[in-house]
């Protein structure tokens, strides 16, 4: 049974990436950060006290034990139950969709949590003087044309084969997932363009730091919309070819992506060394 | 080149915006034909209203220190060195105290002046 032991092979590698390995990065480095950047030198950046930021951090931790628990269990469940991969058998198919929507909850709980320590920071910006750079922020001094070009061509090339593959007749299903795509592709349209034009976030963040932010995250969106286009190419491409077995494999394959070009390129190309955080200390003026 | 607000100084904002948009030019660090950051971003960055941005981006535009391009963005004029030295508020105190020196000699009271004035300015409403 190879497609059973790729489908545990996968399955497991989507616990650990997503619910054991990132987390712990993401732990090392919030300690890291403590522990080198501590409040008594820099208290701008703890606008909450540290009892609070450990509290967070362990609820962080715990739900993503609590979540690769589940995936075990899961997992189990499928190993004991009489498991086939066969066509049109839909039982297991959406289990690492459904599983990597709940292994993501965590890392939207973080996100919520820094948006909160964020406007907590610009209340406690008692500075009053305000500075910013005299030069547009333009989208390509971001991103290559390239990889915007290879978004918008993934995405129109979803389209056209999902017609292909339906004679050119816009049926319902196509019509679903196309107008999901676009929402999608807007909703990471407006994340990146909140990044490049909107409100700076944290009000003390050195410019340069806040340009690698900006360039990370409209990269991010783009490589995240190309690989969401791929995703539905494969699906509708292992219906065509009637390679069900393979759809359980793409499923959790997707998630893993996403977190390796997510959580894993921020811990990759924003290196903790690299941050200016001195502008945190007491005596720094605001950005 | 980064432009820095005082939101405690008594001199209202957009003249501030004003007062560095034109400083940076005379002193170079601004060019003829640079791009300028859209109302908006500024006014997210500075954490102002964008219609004190607007205001300033306006004013700066009629006196030919700036140039809207529509869709492309603002730019600084071609001639904005030269511009922005012409103080326009001080040539309209100029004009105005010899227009009301001309009155007071012709026997002119100060409120038929204050009326006239007043009329003229509605009238250019109107």
């Amino acid at each position: 049974m190879p497609e059973s032991i790729i489908f545990y092979i996968v399955f497991i590698s989507q616990i650990v990436l997503i619910s054991l390995y990132y987390p712990y990065k993401v732990t090392n480095r919030m300690n890291e950060v403590i522990n080198k950047y501590p409040p008594s030198i820099y208290p701008k950046l703890y606008p909450e006290s540290l009892a609070k930021v450990e509290k967070d951090q362990k609820i962080y931790r715990l739900l993503n034990w609590g979540i690769a628990l589940i995936g075990v269990i899961l997992l189990v469940m499928v190993g004991l139950s009489p498991f086939e991969f066969q066509s049109g058998e839909k039982h297991a198919e959406g289990m690492p969709l459904f599983y990597g929507m709940l292994q993501f909850i965590p890392m939207i709980l973080l996100e919520v949590s820094s948006s909160k320590q964020f406007k907590l920071m610009r209340k406690s910006n008692l500075s009053h003087t305000r500075s910013a750079a005299l030069t547009p922020r333009k989208l390509f001094d971001y991103i290559s044309p390239v990889t915007i070009v290879t978004a918008v061509v993934a995405y129109f090339g979803y389209i056209m084969f999902d017609l292909y593959i339906n004679d050119f007749i816009w049926t319902s299903d196509i019509i679903v997932r196309t107008v999901s795509l676009t929402l999608c592709n807007i909703l990471f349209i407006a994340i990146a363009s909140r990044n490049l034009y909107g409100k700076k976030l944290d009000p003390f963040q050195d410019p340069k730091d806040r340009h690698k932010l900006i360039k990370f995250s409209v990269n991010s969106m783009a490589v995240v919309s190309i690989f969401a286009s791929m995703f539905y190419i494969a699906t509708i491409a292992i219906d065509w070819f009637e390679l069900q077995h393979f759809e359980i494999v793409v499923n959790s394959l997707y998630f893993q992506i996403l977190a390796i070009f997510g959580v894993g390129a921020i811990l990759r190309s924003v290196k903790i060394e690299d941050i200016n955080f001195d502008v945190y200390k007491n005596d720094a003026q605001s950005a | 080149m980064e432009i820095i607000i005082d939101i405690d100084d008594p001199t209202p904002l957009f003249s501030q915006l004003i007062e560095q948009i034109k400083n940076a030019v005379i002193a170079g660090k601004l060019n003829p034909g640079d791009a300028l950051p859209s109302i908006r971003q500024l006014a997210n960055d500075l954490e102002l209203n964008s219609k004190t941005i607007a205001k300033a981006y306006r004013l700066l535009e009629r006196d030919a220190v700036i140039q809207a391009k529509g869709y492309r963005g603002t730019f600084v004029h071609p001639d904005a060195q030269k511009n922005c030295t012409i103080d326009l508020n001080e040539w309209v105190n100029e004009q105005l105290n010899k227009t009301i020196a001309s009155f007071r000699d012709a026997g002119v009271t100060d409120s038929e002046i204050r009326i006239a004035f007043s009329n003229a300015m509605n009238n250019q409403k109107n």
